[in-house]
């Protein structure tokens, strides 16, 4: 399977999280980090993990023609066995991604019947990528184990930084801990995620806008972001898109950059947003928390009156 | 049963089951609302999810397939483009992406992987 964003609503997301809790609590792993994957596959009388292209006796014609798929599939669920692949050579924070999708196709209880039963009939492809949506929401339930990261990482000031060091400590890649870190985020929080490499829009040098996710009280107060950004990030216009060029090509003097915005099609009208830039030199993450005022506390109030 | 049915065809089985549509939102742990379960039942949405579908058929005791089915989750293979069908049991994004000669690789890596099951 192919690995794609989870974005599903909220009550969805709520239903998936149900039985993300009950798979860790089964496996008694709840706020165990990093979260241990196969004691949970265990604890679901799942089949341990076996190597997606194990060929050892295949026919060489067939290897041959495998060889081809090489990166292409990261990982499969083999329902009716319920035996997991997963490519091993992948990196170890998206094989852990992969392999909790594969639990979640074995521990949603209406996956297996929606993807087989032998009645002539097939899953209907948008519906295939709602489930893929769920397989994912539940793996990245069981690797920030349910709560604890979003509340490990909102516990300090709002930016990149502590969702990139907490991925280390549950074991994910620096990319799901930041959407994860926005998705789930108590405070208005937007991210856009940028291609590396500039293309022509509208004949003029443009990042790509690959997705954008924003947390519930951002989509509350200024609407969806990608109603801000549709498509592509102009280079020319923005000097938030040529920060943005800086990090991907690594010339930064700190790995996060800082700026502010305005953004003129939120919900509510025009809006000042600052922005932080990471890039893991493959993709560029912005970012976008509404402007912080600087803000002069009782001491220095007290001074200026006195 | 077709998607326009699948309402009727739910306030059926629950009317014969007795059951209110409060009473339904309490035996799925509230995942299926009393309103959303009236708008599905008057046809306002005809294409409720697989997941509260699951629930629905496990409350009633009716078939989960055939609600798949009604709600045109699951449809007949020809109305689907040959290189979106799922095959045999893996999930369909298996092949997503992929051109038709990695597919058919797949394809027979599947069958391969039967084979060498049933030889053990």
């Amino acid at each position: 399977m192919v690995v794609v964003p989870a974005l599903l609503a909220d009550d969805r997301r709520d239903h998936v999280a149900r039985y993300a809790r009950g798979a860790l609590q089964a496996a008694d792993a709840i706020g165990r980090i990093p979260t241990p994957l196969d004691e949970v596959n265990a604890a679901l009388h799942l089949i341990p993990p076996q190597e997606l292209f194990d060929l050892g006796d295949a026919p060489p014609g067939l290897i041959r023609r495998l060889r081809r798929l090489t990166g292409k599939v990261k990982g499969a669920f083999a329902i009716r066995e319920r035996v997991i692949y997963l490519d091993p050579e992948q990196p170890a924070p998206q094989r852990r991604f992969v392999h909790g999708h594969e639990i979640g196709h074995g521990a949603l209880p209406w996956h297996p019947d929606a993807y087989y039963c032998d009645d002539r009939h097939t899953l209907d492809p948008d519906t295939a990528n709602e489930l893929e949506a769920e397989a994912s929401a539940f793996s990245a339930d069981l690797l920030f184990n349910l709560d604890t990261f979003t509340e490990q990482a909102h516990a300090s000031k709002i930016g990149l930084a502590p969702a990139i060091e907490l991925a280390d400590t549950f074991a994910t890649s620096r990319h799901a801990a930041i959407r994860r870190y926005v998705e789930d985020s108590p405070r208005p929080a937007a991210l856009l995620v940028l291609g590396r490499f500039p293309v022509q829009s509208a004949g003029a040098p443009a990042l790509r806008i690959l997705h954008t996710l924003e947390s519930r009280s951002f989509r509350h107060r200024y609407g969806p972001i990608e109603a801000c950004y549709p498509g592509h990030l102009p280079i020319g216009e923005y000097p938030m898109a040529r920060d943005a060029v800086k990090a991907l090509r690594g010339c930064l003097a700190t790995p996060i950059i800082t700026g502010e915005v305005t953004v003129d099609s939120t919900s509510r009208g025009k809006a000042t947003l600052d922005y932080e830039i990471y890039s893991n030199t493959y993709l560029c993450f912005i970012l976008l928390t509404p402007h912080r005022r600087l803000t002069v506390g009782p001491s220095v109030r007290a001074a200026w009156n006195s | 049963m077709s998607p326009a049915e699948l309402g009727a065809y739910l306030k059926n089985v629950r009317d014969t089951a007795g059951l209110t549509l409060r009473d339904v939102e309490e035996k799925t742990a509230g995942v299926v609302k009393n309103g959303y379960l009236s708008q599905i039942e008057n046809g306002a949405i005809n294409r409720p999810s697989p997941g509260i579908l699951y629930e629905l058929a496990r409350v009633y005791g009716v078939s989960y397939r055939l609600l798949l089915v009604g709600a045109g989750h699951r449809v007949p293979e020809e109305d689907v483009p040959p290189d979106q069908r799922a095959i045999a049991d893996l999930p369909l994004r298996a092949f997503a992406g992929l051109d038709a000669e990695d597919r058919q690789a797949l394809i027979e890596y599947a069958a391969f992987l039967k084979q060498r099951k049933k030889g053990r």
